[in-house]
């Protein structure tokens, strides 16, 4: 699928790209080689006139700091726990929504309604209902569902706290991810899909054999998307229980924030930010080599090639 | 064959129905608390509907926050142009990563991905004693700049996947009835896009208009401050009734996002089910 | 086509408008504003007679600022007073600005000395002394000396409290004394120690009420601590008068009691994830006793009717004196109008009206003895008891990180999920390995 006239292309490519990346260069360029030299170093921003070089010590003291280590298993489970069930659930809302039941579009509507909440703002919605005196949660079960026994103190305790924060999460994003899903799907093209249905096959194989082999370009997306909400998780915790009660829903991108602006320590700050990166580097690699398909079509190999790449960066 | 279908339809239709209802619970909650008097909404006993409509805590707003107004449109200003030039860059970067092939143009990938990948705390030291030496602290350019740097990545890689789906035989077809290289980027390949970039537009103004950090640290006064910094005044030691409040201004901070959301409906729609058709 | 050009029309219009709003608002350095409005938008040419005051958001709401304001002007004939609000005290703004010899205010208003030491150690601040500030109807003898502790580094002052808070338990009378907790005079009987106090709660928490509600949230854990150590040990430190105290069995006793208090169901720990949810309960009538700063009790008398409300020390805070916290007030040497500044803080912002209007409808107290002689509450001088031998959080570097951990560990520890030994040893391990300079240096 090569253009034909590749050297004029080749002009047009740079063209194209200029605007953007100069931009992105010229204004993040250095805010990120700043970031980088200063999580080598030890630098209290309120105290310290200048940076002082320590090599890899704030690396090395990461894994020595009990809440880093904290934070580092919290974002952990909330990857595990998020990253597949968003995919699934997503998923399978898609599919659903495929069949094109009357009313799809209303219940489509409704449910990337909540894509439009900005994240900061979710949280206090969901924690004025997690409420344990006065939330909707717990005043429906009671009172509804008769079920007092199953009301709890959503964002004061340990694990329930982790779980609200997924419930929230999941509700946040699962628009985006329906969406990707949706238009995945409506790529497949229809005759494959009629000529499974002719050869016999009914519709739980034709979903399992046909229509989600075919995902892998929603996959590789979907899967980036989940991957940098998941790691990066932070208005969510930061809002509903800041990060409590304990550490118990402490996560990175919060640690990295109390480290940067109560602590004033910039280059510990810098340095967790970094190590963020590097998982998410790592995790979408894997997710791109997992979904990687074995015809040689450029356009997939180039990204593939793009992962590699970037996880040598 | 028939019934069995209608039924496994009729399921379908009912577990979308109850999924949609659930997703619209909080946002139809925080509405009612927002117009129930404070003695309704701090009780145990669950009450959905007000006894009666009370605009007190959306009046309470007007005259709490003085500067609404500012804020409001601190927070359209920055929005628009972020979202504007977000676009714009990311179509042509996207469409200059999916359809050219050029010595270092996975650098260039490489870089803009970057971004992402970091907490963007880290950033916000950096760009601010860069931005105070430009004197652009306290402006709204001094918060469109970062908001389009950080949304980029995303934006690029959403609408590089949109022009991978385009076919190159568009492309070709374009070029044979003589059209050069922007006009057939404008003309034949956005179009094919639209839900791309709706998506784009949505996803970029929803994370700037709520966003909070930078704008805490980068806007100083009312002059441009933006409606997030303008939210929390209502919060912190004020009063501690504050749902009622906080319930009103969420709502008030949803609508034009909400606008915004329905009137790109259509483009979704009319996205997916292009591809569908061609397909 | 019609719709087309129709679109592309307002897309235009749009634009323009949008790029007339940004100009607006983007004020270059030798741009002028065109907008008025007192809040909205100045030139950035510092003039001499615009002072500006950063306000926390919450006090605009109980301060007559814009009085203040308007009083102002009225005796300085062509200054202005502009009022910019932010949520919450922000050290890094302040610094990142004034380390680049800029500053958007004058007057910076809120948090105590800890967050005032980055500025004092770069020299960024103005001291206050007896030349500039101390004189006449301001002489020290004339500030509580607990108040104005809190915003001395050294010695030196760096900081004017603009007002004060002290810990103290606020109860709801009538829930007292149904329990049988009120004298023949109608005034609570305060309880002697945490055994007494354990008690009280026990014979308060029924149903649809709860007994007690102790500050743990983010914003008091710290404060909490140290009150009540300083009620039950006369000190908060350790022998070496210097390194607060987690050791030894007045700290575990302590400890056990909270414990017992929650384990028991007669406080709640909503306050993990709510700060604010005792003082809500408090003033919805569903909380019998809150361990908080003392202003709660006039706060909620709003709600509750003045007569229902009181408070009671925090047991031992009567002799040893309970802890004190302010919100105070500090001048960036960037600043070209510091002398301005000072008057309007003399004449304004220590003024008796200005300050009373807080005292009584919020309990906010002024850091000015001549302000309590013509109070209405009768608990004021219960409160003035713990408020005058009142401690001042001590003054260390990493507070902020003592802060930070202790609020986990408590929580830590009240859920259950470690024992006081373990939080004994936790929290002494970690305070050894804090810096407790005052960072001065």
């Amino acid at each position: 699928m090569k253009m034909g006239y590749r050297k004029k292309s080749m002009l047009a490519g740079y063209a194209f790209a200029a605007p953007g990346m100069i931009f992105a260069v010229l204004y993040m360029g250095y805010p990120l080689l700043r970031s980088f030299y200063l999580s080598f170093t030890n630098y209290n921003f309120a105290f310290d006139s200048q940076p002082a070089l320590c090599g890899l010590e704030n690396y090395i003291n990461m894994f020595k700091d009990s809440y880093f280590l904290d934070s580092f298993r919290n974002t952990a489970v909330f990857t595990l726990a998020f990253f597949p069930s968003l995919m699934i659930l997503s998923l399978i809302i898609a599919l659903l929504l495929d069949k094109g039941v009357k009313g799809s579009g209303i219940y489509r509507t409704c449910i990337f309604m909540s894509m439009v909440v900005p994240l900061s703002l979710t949280g206090i919605i969901f924690q004025w209902i997690f409420n344990n005196q006065y939330g909707l949660l717990n005043s429906v079960l009671t009172q509804i569902f008769g079920l007092k026994s199953w009301t709890h103190n959503w964002l004061g305790e340990g694990k329930w706290a982790m779980f609200s924060i997924i419930v929230v999460s999941l509700w946040k994003n699962m628009g985006m991810l329906v969406i990707f899903f949706m238009a995945g799907l409506a790529n497949i093209p229809d005759d494959i899909i009629e000529a499974a249905k002719i050869d016999g096959s009914n519709s739980i194989q034709t979903t399992f054999r046909i229509i989600l082999p075919n995902l892998k370009e929603s996959y590789i997306v979907c899967g980036v998307w989940a991957i940098i909400q998941s790691v990066k998780v932070f208005e969510q915790p930061f809002v509903m229980t800041n990060g409590g009660p304990g550490t118990s829903t402490l996560v990175l991108y919060q640690y990295t924030w109390q480290n940067a602006f109560k602590y004033y320590e910039m280059g510990y700050a810098s340095a967790i930010g970094y190590f963020m990166g590097i998982i998410i580097l790592i995790l979408s690699a894997i997710n791109m080599f997992a979904n990687r398909d074995k015809n040689v079509d450029e356009v997939k190999s180039k990204r593939k090639r793009k992962g590699v790449v970037s996880h040598a960066e | 064959m028939l019934s069995k279908k209608k039924v496994a339809r009729f399921f379908v239709g009912l577990i979308l129905a109850l999924i949609s209802f659930g997703w619209l619970i909080p946002f139809i909650w925080t509405l009612l608390t927002s117009v129930k008097v404070n003695d309704e909404i701090y009780t145990n006993i669950l009450k959905f509907l007000p006894s009666h409509l009370y605009f007190g805590h959306y009046r309470s707003i007007f005259t709490k926050l003085g500067s609404f107004f500012s804020y409001f449109k601190n927070s359209v200003v920055v929005s628009f142009w972020s979202v504007l030039f977000n676009v714009i860059f990311a179509a042509t970067l996207g469409y200059s990563f999916s359809k050219f092939e050029y010595y270092g143009k996975k650098i260039f990938e490489g870089f803009i991905m970057l971004v992402i990948t970091l907490p963007y705390v880290i950033y916000l030291i950096p760009i601010y004693i860069m931005q105070s030496k430009m004197n652009m602290i306290d402006t709204n350019l001094g918060l469109i700049l970062p908001y389009i740097a950080t949304n980029l990545p995303m934006s690029v890689f959403i609408m590089r996947g949109q022009f991978n789906g385009v076919p190159n035989e568009m492309m070709e077809a374009a070029r044979i009835d003589g059209a050069n290289q922007w006009q057939t980027f404008s003309k034949t390949v956005i179009p094919v896009v639209k839900s791309g970039i709706a998506t784009v537009i949505i996803m970029t103004f929803v994370t700037v208009w709520g966003e909070f950090t930078y704008a805490r640290t980068l806007s100083v006064t009312p002059k441009s401050q933006t409606l997030a910094v303008g939210i929390t005044f209502l919060r912190d030691e004020a009063a501690s009734w504050q749902y009622g409040t906080l319930t009103a201004t969420i709502i008030l901070s949803l609508i034009p996002v909400m606008v915004i959301f329905l009137s790109m409906q259509k483009y979704f729609v009319k996205g997916i089910m292009a591809g569908a058709i061609k397909g | 086509m019609r719709k087309e050009s129709f679109r592309k029309m307002t897309a235009v219009a749009l634009a323009g408008v949008m790029t007339a709003a940004t100009l607006a608002g983007c004020g270059g350095s030798a741009k002028k504003e065109v907008k008025g409005g007192s809040a909205k938008t100045e030139s950035n040419a510092k003039g001499d007679n615009n002072l500006r005051v950063t306000v926390q958001a919450w006090m605009m709401g109980k301060y007559d600022f814009e009085g203040a304001k308007s009083s102002f002007e009225k005796n300085h004939p062509g200054v202005t007073v502009t009022y910019n609000q932010v949520d919450n005290v922000d050290v890094t703004t302040s610094m990142l600005e004034w380390s680049q010899g800029k500053t958007s205010c004058d007057i910076a208003i809120g948090g105590d000395r800890s967050q005032t030491v980055p500025y004092a150690s770069n020299d960024y601040i103005v001291e206050f002394t007896d030349d500039n500030f101390f004189n006449g109807d301001f002489t020290k003898d004339k500030f509580y000396d607990t108040f104005l502790e809190n915003g001395n580094i050294e010695g030196k002052q760096f900081m004017i409290p603009l007002l004060g808070e002290v810990v103290g338990i606020v109860c709801n009378i009538p829930m007292m004394k149904e329990a049988g907790l009120v004298d023949d005079k109608g005034e609570i009987i305060p309880a002697k120690d945490w055994n007494e106090l354990y008690e009280y709660a026990k014979k308060l928490t029924k149903d649809g009420q709860t007994g007690f509600g102790i500050d743990w949230g983010a914003n008091m854990m710290l404060y909490t601590y140290e009150a009540c150590l300083n009620g039950v040990a006369g000190t908060i430190f350790k022998d070496d008068d210097k390194t607060m105290d987690f050791t030894g069995d007045k700290v575990k006793g302590l400890m056990e009691t909270w414990k017992k208090l929650v384990d028991d169901g007669y406080t709640t720990t909503d306050v993990f994830a709510d700060m604010d949810a005792n003082r809500t309960q408090f003033k919805s009538g569903q909380l019998a006793m809150h361990l908080a700063p003392a202003s709660r009790w006039i706060e909620a008398g709003e709600n509750l009717g003045a007569e229902n409300v009181g408070v009671m020390p925090v047991p031992g805070t009567d002799e040893h004196g309970s802890l004190n916290y302010i919100h105070g007030m500090v001048i960036p040497k960037v600043s070209k109008n510091q002398d301005l500044a000072i008057q309007f803080m003399k004449e304004e912002l220590l003024k008796d009206s200005f300050q009373q209007g807080a005292i009584n409808g919020y309990g906010k107290m002024s850091p000015l003895k001549a302000h309590y002689d013509n109070l209405d509450n009768k608990y004021w001088p219960e409160v003035l008891k713990f408020t005058e031998n009142a401690i001042t959080a001590p003054l260390y570097k990493d507070t902020t990180k003592l802060d930070t951990y202790i609020q986990t560990e408590v929580q830590q520890y009240l859920t259950g999920a470690e024992s006081v030994d373990d939080f004994q040893t936790r929290m002494d391990e970690y305070i050894g390995k804090l810096d407790l300079s005052n960072g001065m240096s």
